[in-house]
């Protein structure tokens, strides 16, 4: 069939090694800063070190996270920042969710994207480090981490260690541009409410109910036997 | 019998001291606690780095007795067994221990200033004002509370410095609290932080007092002067001893800053001969009658105005043009007018109109000329920003400036300036090149200047004003060999950095970041900015300190 057929152009999916990266990084295509020790460049990923800002959930009144009325007045009321030196240890206590960020200001070329990954060591500890993985090309900032303590005992993670990985995986073709975005230097909460979605999905919802008064409630009692 | 309850109460009365000395230090932590102490703690780190190897530089080159050489050597050794004792002192402190990694930089600046035993904290203030105030210790003000405690008690000054040394560190208190005041609400700018700069410049100041000789030139010159006009007679001769015996001091201050203010109000009308001090009738004060008034007038202002410029003048020589920008910038949205002295504060337009001589001395010629404001460039829409623009109202301070300024400063600051060696002036710009610019902020050359500078910095305000921060802008390129020897920039070219992007390029920089222009956004781009300056102090610290701590 038609659709059945492959793309000629579709791209393949190759990640950067070592020697691309450390070419990549010499010749700015590639930014990650700063680079503290050459030895957090491996094979084919770049070990990213945890920073000194640390956003910490709080347990608040508050009855449920309503993702279409979060803004950033409401993100305040559930969250906490917290400022820690290199080298400072941050508990993460067994089902804590907080935000990291990475130490490294990274900035991808238009022709590049990006795997963010727990690194395993840590992984086997208990340790999960990025949910939302995929950087987009053109991003700039430092990468904001979720961390959460799988395990059944306390993680002590000192500031400045490398708990992730970045994968570099090349963007066919680049992109042109992107809009004007904040850039992120410290661990972000979502801002959820400007999501075009919501508007439209509201008018989802209040045209089924429309729907519902209109032409009569549809009947979902199950009918007798 | 007598001599244990004497000391029982000499105890008594020392305890108490200590008592609210750490209750004003616990009272300064609270507040710092509400103040993001970390992230304050971590510019003002960086800052202080600097100045220690300002210091350092100092000491090492021979120059005049006065800035640099022996005496700073001098000092430095102090501050080395001073800065131990203040470990000491936290160590032994309660309250103090639990924030110190917080005060330590702050407690190392006053070490670096060599103030014999003293402590260091910075208040946040909910008054838009830097501050410093000087906190000391009862035991140095014996002529004060002490005296009148002690003498009720029946304590003898003499035996108070022994019952001291008696009880050990346990009591051992610092003679000198010196208190930093930072605005609450720009506890986060960071290139505002830098008027920080002008206290420090105050406390070296009170350690070494180089405005007394200042003073003491411009005073010698004045009364040089009003001798002169003293030794001709008539009207001049009777006014000036007239002043002198029924006027008091005050009176001829406030004549005198009238005068100022008026003068420039004349000069920005053009009817003003910066030749002489003579004002046309209608911009003279009422008291304004004679020449002489004014000569004594500068009398007194000189030695605190001199206090003032010397200690912009420090502060300049650290953090290099970020501090204009950030007096600059206080002067344009704070100061309700920046035209008004008194007789303790020039006004800020003499303040900036002297700083820039002293930039345009240390070869920042080009920047620091003012840039008119283009129509091409300008894209901001909202309402007002266009006249208080920064480029014009830098145009303005620099002509009204130079009429205070144009006769009696610039001996004072070619004085100053020239005073210090060359290589002084050098490292305080050692990693900045200056690109030569169009007035509408298209590069037109990169010019090196004629000191020490590394060619890649050349391109790092330019950088930031394409929202790239210096973070990833390193002085050198990597070589190809992988061996990662290069430095990120040092503070001050950050700073610099972000003062380059902030006069020429904020514009752009707020389109970059946000394509709103609303009051609102634009302060969230700037605060985004100042995040972004901030990230890169911490980046480039973080890799020098790794690659210095040895494991």
């Amino acid at each position: 069939m038609e659709e059945d057929r492959p793309l000629e152009s579709a791209p393949s999916l190759s990640f950067y090694t070592r020697r691309q990266i450390e070419d990549a990084l010499h010749s700015g295509h590639l930014v990650i800063s700063p680079l503290l020790d050459s030895s957090q460049i491996g094979p084919a990923a770049v070990d990213l070190r945890l920073g000194t800002q640390i956003l910490v959930m709080k347990q608040t009144s508050r009855a449920m996270i309503v993702p279409r009325d979060l803004d950033i007045r409401e993100t305040r009321h559930v969250q906490r920042l917290t400022s820690l030196s290199i080298g400072e240890a941050f508990t993460l206590h067994p089902g804590q969710f907080v935000l990291g960020t990475t130490l490294e200001y990274i900035r991808l070329a238009p022709d590049m994207c990006g795997m963010v990954l727990s690194r395993s060591r840590f992984g086997r500890a208990g340790l999960i480090v990025a949910t939302a993985s995929f950087v987009h090309p053109r991003w700039m900032g430092c990468l904001t981490l979720e961390l959460f303590n799988a395990g059944v005992l306390p993680l002590l993670l000192d500031c400045g260690t490398a708990v992730a990985q970045l994968s570099i995986a090349a963007a066919t073709p680049a992109i042109d541009k992107v809009p004007p975005a904040p850039i992120p230097t410290g661990p972000r909460f979502a801002v959820m409410d400007q999501m075009s979605d919501w508007t439209k999905l509201k008018s989802f919802r209040r045209f089924w109910e429309q729907q519902g008064t209109s032409e009569g409630a549809v009947d979902d009692t199950p009918a007798p036997a | 019998m007598s001599a244990i309850v004497e000391h029982l109460r000499l105890r008594d009365i020392l305890l108490r001291e200590t008592r609210a000395i750490e209750s004003l230090v616990g009272e300064m932590e609270a507040e710092l606690q509400s103040f993001g102490p970390r992230k304050l703690a971590t510019v003002m780190q960086l800052m202080l780095t600097h100045l220690w190897l300002y210091l350092n530089a100092l000491s090492s080159s021979p120059g005049p007795e006065q800035w640099g050489g022996k005496v700073y050597g001098d000092l430095l050794s102090k501050i080395r067994r001073l800065h131990e004792d203040q470990l000491a002192y936290l160590a032994v402190t309660p309250g103090m221990s639990s924030s110190s990694e917080v005060l330590l930089p702050l407690v190392s600046l006053a070490g670096m200033f060599a103030i014999k035993s003293f402590s260091i904290s910075v208040r946040p203030s909910e008054h838009y004002r830097f501050g410093l105030r000087v906190y000391r210790s009862m035991l140095q003000r014996w002529d004060e509370d002490l005296f009148f405690i002690c003498r009720r008690a029946g304590v003898t000054r003499p035996a108070l410095p022994a019952l001291v040394d008696a009880e050990g560190r346990e009591l051992k208190l610092p003679d000198l609290f010196v208190e930093l005041e930072v605005p609450f609400s720009q506890g986060r700018d960071v290139l505002m932080l830098c008027l920080l700069g002008h206290e420090f410049g105050h406390i070296t100041n009170s350690t070494k007092e180089p405005t007394e000789e200042l003073s003491s030139l411009l005073y010698c010159r004045t009364t040089d002067s009003a001798e002169k006009e003293k030794k001709g007679g008539g009207l001049l001769e009777k006014a000036y001893a007239g002043l002198k015996k029924e006027r008091d001091a005050l009176a001829a201050v406030l004549q005198v800053c009238s005068i100022a203010r008026n003068a420039e109000l004349a000069r920005l009308e053009g009817k003003f001969n910066p030749g002489s001090f003579t004002l046309p009738q209608k911009y003279a004060s009422p008291l304004d009658v004679e020449q002489t008034t004014i000569y004594l007038g500068w009398e007194i202002i000189s030695k605190n105005w001199f206090k003032e410029l010397v200690a912009d003048a420090y502060a300049l020589r650290v953090l290099g043009p970020a501090y204009l920008f950030a007096l600059w910038e206080h002067a344009w949205t704070v100061v309700p007018d920046p035209f008004r002295c008194t007789h303790l504060y020039p006004s800020h337009a003499i303040r900036l109109h002297y700083l820039l001589k002293s930039l345009q001395t240390m070869g920042y010629i080009k920047r620091a000329e003012p840039k008119a404001p283009s129509g091409q460039d300008d894209t901001r829409t909202p309402e007002g920003y266009t006249a208080t623009s920064a480029e014009s109202y830098l145009q303005r301070i620099v002509d009204t400036g130079a009429v205070i300024s144009g006769k009696v400063m610039p001996a004072a600051a070619d004085h100053h300036m020239y005073g210090i060696p060359f290589h002084f002036v050098e490292f305080g710009m050692e990693s900045i090149v200056l690109p030569e610019v169009h007035n509408d902020g298209r590069v037109k050359t990169f010019t090196a200047s004629a000191y020490k500078t590394q060619v890649d910095d050349a391109h790092l305000g330019d950088r930031f004003a394409e929202g790239v921060p210096p973070s990833d802008s390193w002085t050198q390129d990597a070589p190809p060999n992988g061996e990662w020897k290069n430095e990120p920039h040092n503070t001050v070219a950050i700073l610099n950095a972000a003062w380059l992007a902030c006069v020429g390029h904020l514009d752009k920089f707020v389109a970059l970041v946000t394509n709103k222009t609303g009051p609102a956004e634009r302060a969230d781009a700037i605060l985004n900015f100042h995040d972004l300056v901030l990230k890169a102090l911490e980046s480039s610290e973080t890799f020098r300190t790794w690659k210095r701590i040895d494991p």
